[in-house]
């Protein structure tokens, strides 16, 4: 089991619990910028699926390094925080949620505070993100930021284009959730001469005759994050029956790889842990708050197995990487909501 | 302000909550991005590409069963460089003989025939049943045939080649269909099928029923009645079981050639029950355990036309037969590192046989298999796969059948193949009865009961295949060098003694080489069209001491479907068989050569919940009279309109 609130001791603060003048104090200190002040972040973890540890434990270590030690990262569970004081989590410099839950959780804690932290969420996919946190967009008023979890659409278009140079029909099954990714998939997929073929479901029920109607003119699935439309339930049908069909299919997780995705473009939790460490300590450096963005370092892995039975040929996964790369001189990170069809410049495995 | 400030962070809870419309659960989150899910890989039937298989192989999948036009189990593998398909209509009725490089009779064809994994050649002599199949053709998803023996990998039985019908998931239709055909030669078909699921359970029922007369002039009609339910019920992240149950229920019309014998009308049933349950981890990691059952019972009670001798009371004669199979297998695979991929299994099966005929009581046939494969990627171009099948049976003992084959790719999508493979064929439990012979070719000697050697066949291919996956097009060249050696004979069947002398004495008689070459190429230039053609050369030589082997095929076959798709809606399809004279094995008569042309229109009408389809077909259109087993079993033309309804889900 996880304790509920975990306390740095490594950075070498001599504060407890109870030491609340102390905090306010540190806080004081990083408020009038002292550079050898010790910074303190408080990470909040969503309770549930897994992969917040890592992230957690990639962000310390990536925020220690960064600023020589000079940091605290306290963690709390997401159930917990309301039973922070307010002194106390007003004292953050940075609060970090992680998860969608935490990110709930810090955003219903802020409004209870004068003052509140900055706060830059973590694994949180673009829309919710823009749900909670709308003002967000607007650099003026911006005090929340994110790193989503999801990959922009052009870069999972540009992977299709690289990986599947012949595959010019892709079938798509648009969910509740997904159905707001149909404008920007449509006007990305133009501009790169693919083809796209929708269908809609309402209900995870509605999954298979939603695919049988887009597998008689599709050569290749693009599956996309959607609690009704891709679920556990919904995708051993999917992939089944696309394969029956000799149709690949083109995931977003290491979770639908493992399942059977030909190919899957992803973030993974220490990739998430890194980028929000390097936007954490920009933060801390007192750099504006930067716009929410999709991911600079992700993931482009193929199913070998798969691959071999359609008898297709991929690049090797290094040239896919390396070829979805957006060079640094290639601009800078959009901010807010241009930057959800445009892909943020990097991109490491 | 104390109330306004509760308020809003009520609604900012709810907001974080709920975010509006969506509730908690279908809130997109990171959950989606986390997930893990269960994998489809080892249940997909994902085919293998063939630049990578140890054999040569044909994939019939299901844009090619419907340009072909067939209504027949039997006739699809017309399609397939090599085979051979002709009909026969004496002892149980009109039965399909589907054979592959010949050396087949009218009651077998030492081929492997598999539904979903499960053997379904006849436990008697050895045949398939092409009539008795308890679904029909649309529930097939695709047809891997291996051409080439195959022990190592495709397990007893897998002598000249394997058929394995894998039919449709229950997950992969859903709704409601039925179809009629209606023609000439009074068919009758009609079927019926259903598929739903709730959660993680899915099923589809089907029901149907076949009827034609068969050749004119000959009394030789068929009706099926059939039925199959199948459930696929994926419990958890890496188990799924699959369950079916199904049979069939017909008459067939028989007219024998004998004296003694009666036309009449004989009854087919057949039942079966499979489970399967399967643990899939990853693409390279999994196991299953299946269990089958397979019952098939021949009916004929018949009174000779001839009185016996000494005005004695005629007396019921017993024709019948039954088979009752059960097997159960274990297979798991796995990997070692990223080059080494392994596969290993065990199975064990009982066939128990009752021929009344026969007079003797048979003893029921154990065969213990174990195999064993291995697929080393060697280098990047350089694949060899590795098997061997240990099988011991209680008719005649225990042999290895190895197989070993090299892929190398010199170059991304050109690949030759070398196979070096033994196989094996066991004796069927007829075949091992009574007063039958032993004895090297040319020097039959009648021996014991169980004496018979398993047949072996030695394989020697070299193929070739290229692929150009800019033009959707494959070819594959398979040159091939087999010996069969031990050649099962039944003794009489050559002097047409066969009627009067069953039960029949067998001896390991005869030997074959067989040489030639054979290819295919598929080519799908557009989403919408489609040409397959396929041509084989074949010469066997034999001494020919029991039986007309060396005849027993076609030296020549060629054959070439083209389908279209127009504006969406209609479907066309051509199909051209063309095949060299030849005299199958067995109690049979010359096969002078022929060319036929089947074609298929059809036009689909789409309305919002579901589709009708309407298609004529013709098989062999311009009505040529080509024979088949027999003189009097004259091909004619058959026409036959079909209407389809599909409501979906």
């Amino acid at each position: 089991m996880r304790a509920p609130y975990r306390f740095d001791n490594s950075a070498g603060a001599a504060a407890t619990r109870r030491c609340h003048l102390l905090r306010v104090l540190a806080a004081f200190a990083i408020l009038i910028g002292s550079a050898n002040a010790v910074a303190q972040v408080l990470v909040v973890l969503s309770d549930g699926a897994g992969g917040y540890d890592a992230v957690a434990d990639e962000l310390r270590t990536g925020l220690k390094q960064a600023r020589e030690g000079r940091v605290r990262v306290d963690s709390v569970d997401a159930t917990h925080l309301m039973r922070v004081a307010d002194p106390v989590f007003n004292a953050y410099e940075l609060v970090v949620p992680v998860g969608l839950a935490a990110a709930q959780a810090v955003i219903a804690r802020e409004a209870s505070s004068v003052m509140p932290p900055s706060t830059l969420c973590l694994l949180i996919p673009r829309q919710s993100f823009e749900r909670l946190a709308p003002a967000a967009a607007n650099e003026r008023t911006r005090r929340v930021s994110a790193l989503f979890i999801d990959q922009p659409v052009s870069r999972q278009l540009d992977l299709l284009r690289i990986a599947l140079p012949d595959r010019h029909r892709i079938g798509v099954i648009l969910g509740p959730s997904s159905q707001e990714l149909e404008g920007v998939l449509r006007a990305q997929a133009q501009s790169r001469e693919l083809g796209l073929n929708f269908a809609k479901v309402g209900a995870s029920s509605g999954v298979y005759a939603a695919l049988q109607s887009v597998m008689p003119e599709s050569d290749l699935l693009l599956l996309l994050p959607d609690p009704i439309a891709t679920t556990a339930e919904t995708v051993y049908g999917l992939l089944l029956t696309s394969y029956r069909a000799q149709i690949p299919v083109v995931g977003y997780s290491e979770g639908l790889l493992n399942a059977g995705a030909l190919l899957s473009l992803y973030s993974t939790a220490r990739q998430q842990g890194r980028q929000g460490a390097e936007i954490a300590s920009s933060i801390l450096a007192h750099e504006p708050l930067p716009g929410p963005q999709h991911p600079k370092y992700f993931t482009v892995r193929v199913n070998a197995s798969v691959a071999r039975s359609l008898g297709m040929h991929l690049p090797a996964e290094a040239a896919l990487n390396a070829a979805l790369e957006v060079k640094p001189d290639q601009g800078e990170t959009k901010t807010g909501r241009d930057s959800k069809d445009g892909a943020t410049p990097g991109g490491m495995p | 302000m104390a109330r306004a400030r509760i308020a809003w962070i009520a609604c900012a809870l709810c907001c974080a909550a709920g975010s509006g419309a969506p509730s908690l659960a279908q809130e997109l989150s990171e959950r989606e991005f986390v997930a893990e899910f269960p994998t489809v890989l080892s249940a997909s039937g994902l085919r293998q590409d063939a630049r990578e298989t140890p054999q040569a192989i044909t994939v019939i999948d299901q844009a090619m069963i419907k340009a072909s036009g067939a209504r027949e189990f039997a006739e699809l593998f017309r399609l397939v460089p090599g085979f051979t398909v002709s009909y026969v209509t004496y002892v149980k009725g009109l039965q399909p003989i589907v054979s592959y490089h010949g050396l087949g009779r009218e009651f077998f064809s030492r081929l492997q025939v598999l539904i979903d994994g499960r053997s379904i050649n006849n436990g008697t002599l050895g045949g398939v049943d092409w009539s008795d199949f308890p679904f029909a053709i649309e529930d097939i998803d695709h047809i891997e045939v291996i051409r080439g023996p195959s022990n190592a990998t495709h397990g007893i039985g897998a002598f000249l080649a394997t058929i394995n019908f894998i039919t449709k998931h229950a997950l992969q239709e859903r709704g409601a269909e039925a179809r009629v055909d209606v023609g000439n030669d009074a068919i009758r078909d009609g079927s019926a099928r259903f598929g739903d699921g709730f959660g993680q359970f899915d099923y589809r029922l089907v029901a149907g029923h076949r009827a034609d007369d068969g050749f004119e002039n000959v009394a030789d009609g068929r009706t099926r009645n059939y039925a199959t339910a199948r459930a696929d019920w994926q419990i958890g992240p890496v188990d799924n079981l699959l369950l079916q149950v199904g049979g069939t229920d017909g008459k067939n019309d028989v007219s024998f050639r004998g004296a003694n014998d009666p036309e009449r009308t004989v009854g087919l049933n057949t039942a079966y029950a499979q489970v399967k349950w399967n643990r899939s981890f990853d693409a390279d990691n999994g196991l299953y355990v299946q269990l089958y059952y397979y019952h098939f019972r021949l009916t004929d009670l018949f009174l000779p036309l001839l009185p016996p001798p000494g005005g004695a009371e005629p007396m019921l004669i017993d024709g019948g037969s039954t088979a009752r199979r059960t097997d159960l297998e274990i297979q798991q695979n796995f990997s070692t590192g990223p080059n080494l991929r392994w596969v290993w299994g065990a199975s064990v099966r009982e066939d128990l046989t009752d021929v009344p005929l026969l007079a003797t009581s048979i003893n029921p046939l154990h065969v213990e298999r174990l195999f064993g494969h291995l697929e080393w990627r060697a280098t990047d171009s350089l694949l060899a796969n590795i098997g061997a099948m240990v099988e011991n049976n209680s008719l005649s003992g225990t042999d290895v059948a190895p197989q070993v084959a090299l892929n190398y790719s010199f170059t991304t999508n050109q690949t030759i193949r070398f196979n070096l493979s033994r196989a094996l064929r066991t004796p069927t439990v007829i075949e091992n009865q009574g007063k039958f012979a032993v004895g090297p070719p040319g020097s039959p000697r009648y021996g014991p009961a169980g004496d018979l050697l398993p047949e072996t066949i030695l394989s020697r291919e070299i193929s070739y295949v290229a692929q150009w996956p800019e033009q959707h097009a494959t070819l594959d060249l398979k040159l091939f060098d087999d010996d069969v050696n031990q050649l099962i004979d039944l003794i009489g069947v050559r002097n047409d003694s066969a009627a009067q002398a069953f039960p029949k004495n067998a001896v390991n008689g005869d030997a074959a080489r067989e040489r030639g070459i054979e290819g295919q190429y598929v080519w799908r230039p557009t989403a919408d069209t489609m040409l397959l053609a396929s041509a084989a050369y074949l010469h066997i030589v034999s001494a020919d001491l029991l039986d007309n082997y060396s005849t027993s095929a076609p030296r020549t076959t060629a054959h070439l479907l083209v389908s279209h798709r127009f504006a969406d809606t209609w479907d066309a399809s051509v199909n051209i068989q063309q095949q060299s004279g030849f005299r199958a094995a067995g109690y049979s008569e010359p096969q002078r050569a022929f060319c036929r042309v089947d074609a298929r229109v059809a036009r689909q009408f789409e309305f919002a919940s579901g589709e009708v389809e309407i298609a004529l077909t013709a098989q062999n259109l311009f009505d040529n009279h080509y024979t088949e087993y027999r003189r009097d079993d004259v091909a004619e033309r058959v026409l036959w309109l079909t209407v389809g309804v599909r409501l979906q889900r």
